[in-house]
């Protein structure tokens, strides 16, 4: 019995629509102006949003609207749940401030970045790490919201409060299994993401997200945002990812294993990117397939070994052995085969993964 | 020196020259004067010379010596080869050998197992990540917290068990 059996119902009827259509209209002429944003043509009030409208603005509203708050995530697992506290401080359109409260490994961990440098201060350990993940293009491509609303319904649902601020809810919902997907409650003035909750293929809940408390600012004090050394830290690298690549055939180059890409992916699903990156002196190649809110990673590496996990569990492959484990939110499921060791990540069912599985063949 | 019970105790030292000077003269100057003292003097020297005359010509006899001789040379230390034929007899030579399996095969394994290094989980996983932060699926706030926990020591890998 899975822990996370909270199972939200769809509803998406025509009169809850209207009636937050109308509510939405009337919220955008009677709120008060916001300190700072740059208000969207739908959230001037021009014209009614539609749900897509709403998912567009809402994840580029970090690029125009400053704010402090304290942020709560919540990722379940079948062994319990993991959280984060995290005071954020925003200013648009790229600088970040984040400083951990929990969990208690994380306590007192400030992360600094403008999107092109982070730095990440463990005042345990007196040592600043640049990390070159934040460098990656997987943190700079756009957020492709055409694919989303392919695969998904933006159903735009009840209002809303969300700490202290008037929130619209909007629900995606798969055009293939019907199945409630993710459901955001986007702030009526700002179209800031205040509240958001993820679920499984199931219909059980993955993760929930959201501001305990937000202050929408003009500006905040540059100082924040510096990143310098303080005295009696040491900078060191952190670790290292994998650049990503648009093409399979640019990685193959070199490698002494030949790439397999699956035959079958779930509906929707499309390749986005590879990667080819080294750790443990290991070369493993990454294929990244997303329907726009769901994703899965294929690795592929020569090692013909099983990875280390913390609570592994057999799971057979079309028949060949493999195991399977829960790790932060996410399905890992590795097998051996033909020389390769082969491992799926993603935030699907173990058996969702063997049929993808199943269909790569070395 | 004036008596024979004196002179009789001295005499076969005497006969062998081991008196010293003032000894030597005094059994002379008593032999001299006593006759019962030169005639057992006499009678010791006679039948000394008689065994020595007796025993000069014996000889061992042949198989004794060959005997001898035989002992002598097995005696010398054995050789290299010897040695090595020795070392390699079945009742020493196999546990050795097999102690010597059993080192070899443990040292090779652990040697083995050294030079193939092992993904984790976490190490997935965090790549993962690396990839799809920017997806609207994303929460900042996590996927920053699992990807800076790659830089220190108490990350999740902590836990990682190794598979066979």
């Amino acid at each position: 019995m899975r822990r996370r059996s909270r199972t939200r119902s769809v509803v998406a009827g025509s009169a809850i629509l209207a009636a937050a259509l109308i509510w939405r209209l009337a919220g955008v002429a009677h709120a008060a102006p916001a300190p700072s944003p740059s208000p969207s043509p739908s959230a001037a009030g021009t014209s009614a949003p539609t749900g897509g409208d709403l998912l567009r603005q809402a994840v580029d509203a970090d690029d125009h609207v400053s704010y402090t708050g304290t942020v709560t995530t919540l990722v379940y697992e079948e062994k319990g749940a993991n959280a984060t506290v995290v005071r954020v401080d925003h200013a648009a359109p790229n600088k970040w401030r984040m400083w951990y409260v929990a969990p208690a490994d994380a306590y007192g961990r400030l992360i600094v970045s403008d999107e092109a440098t982070t730095y990440q201060y463990e005042p345990k350990l007196a040592t600043v790490y640049s990390d070159s993940w934040a460098e990656a293009p997987a943190l700079t491509l756009d957020l492709d919201t055409a694919k989303v609303l392919k695969n998904y319904t933006a159903d735009i649902g009840a209002n809303a409060d969300i700490a202290g601020r008037k929130a619209i809810t909007l629900s995606l919902i798969s055009k293939y299994t019907g199945v409630l997907a993710q459901r955001v409650w986007v702030d009526s003035q700002t179209n800031l993401v205040l509240e958001r909750e993820t679920y499984g293929a199931d219909g059980t809940i993955a993760s929930k997200t959201s501001y305990d408390a937000i202050r929408i600012v003009n500006d905040l004090p540059k100082e924040l945002f510096d990143l310098s050394i303080p005295p009696g830290m040491q900078l060191q690298p952190g670790e290292a990812y994998g650049k990503a690549a648009k093409n399979i055939g640019a990685l193959q180059q070199g490698l002494p294993f030949s790439i397999v890409s699956p035959t079958y992916v779930p509906d929707g699903f499309s390749f986005d990117r590879a990667s080819l990156g080294t750790r443990n002196g290991i070369q493993t190649v990454q294929l990244l397939y997303t329907d726009g809110l769901r994703d899965f990673s294929v690795f592929e590496n020569a090692t013909d070994r099983l990875p280390d996990l913390a609570s592994p569990r057999k799971f057979d492959v079309d028949d060949t052995n493999g195991v399977t484990d829960e790790l932060e939110g996410e399905t890992l499921l590795s097998w051996n085969a033909g020389g390769l060791n082969i491992t799926l990540v993603g935030d699907m069912p173990a058996r969702v993964l063997a049929r993808i599985g199943a269909s790569v063949k070395p | 020196m004036t008596n024979c019970t004196d002179c009789r105790t001295l005499l076969v030292d005497y006969e062998r020259g081991e008196l010293d000077a003032a000894r030597d003269a005094a059994v002379h100057q008593h032999l001299q004067s006593c006759a019962a003292c030169r005639e057992a003097w006499e009678a010791d020297v006679a039948l000394v010379d008689s065994l020595r005359a007796w025993s000069a010509p014996l000889e061992f006899p042949t198989s004794i010596l060959a005997g001898v001789r035989q002992a002598m040379h097995a005696e010398r230390p054995p050789t290299f080869v010897e040695r090595l034929r020795a070392a390699l007899r079945p009742a020493f030579a196999a546990p050795v050998a097999a102690a010597a399996l059993l080192v070899v095969a443990y040292v090779g394994y652990h040697k083995i197992n050294a030079q193939q290094p092992t993904m984790t989980g976490m190490d997935y996983i965090q790549e993962h990540f690396a990839q799809t932060a920017s997806l609207p699926s994303s929460d900042r706030a996590w996927s920053t917290y699992v990807l800076t926990s790659a830089n220190t020591a108490s990350g999740p890998d902590a836990s990682a068990q190794p598979n066979p």
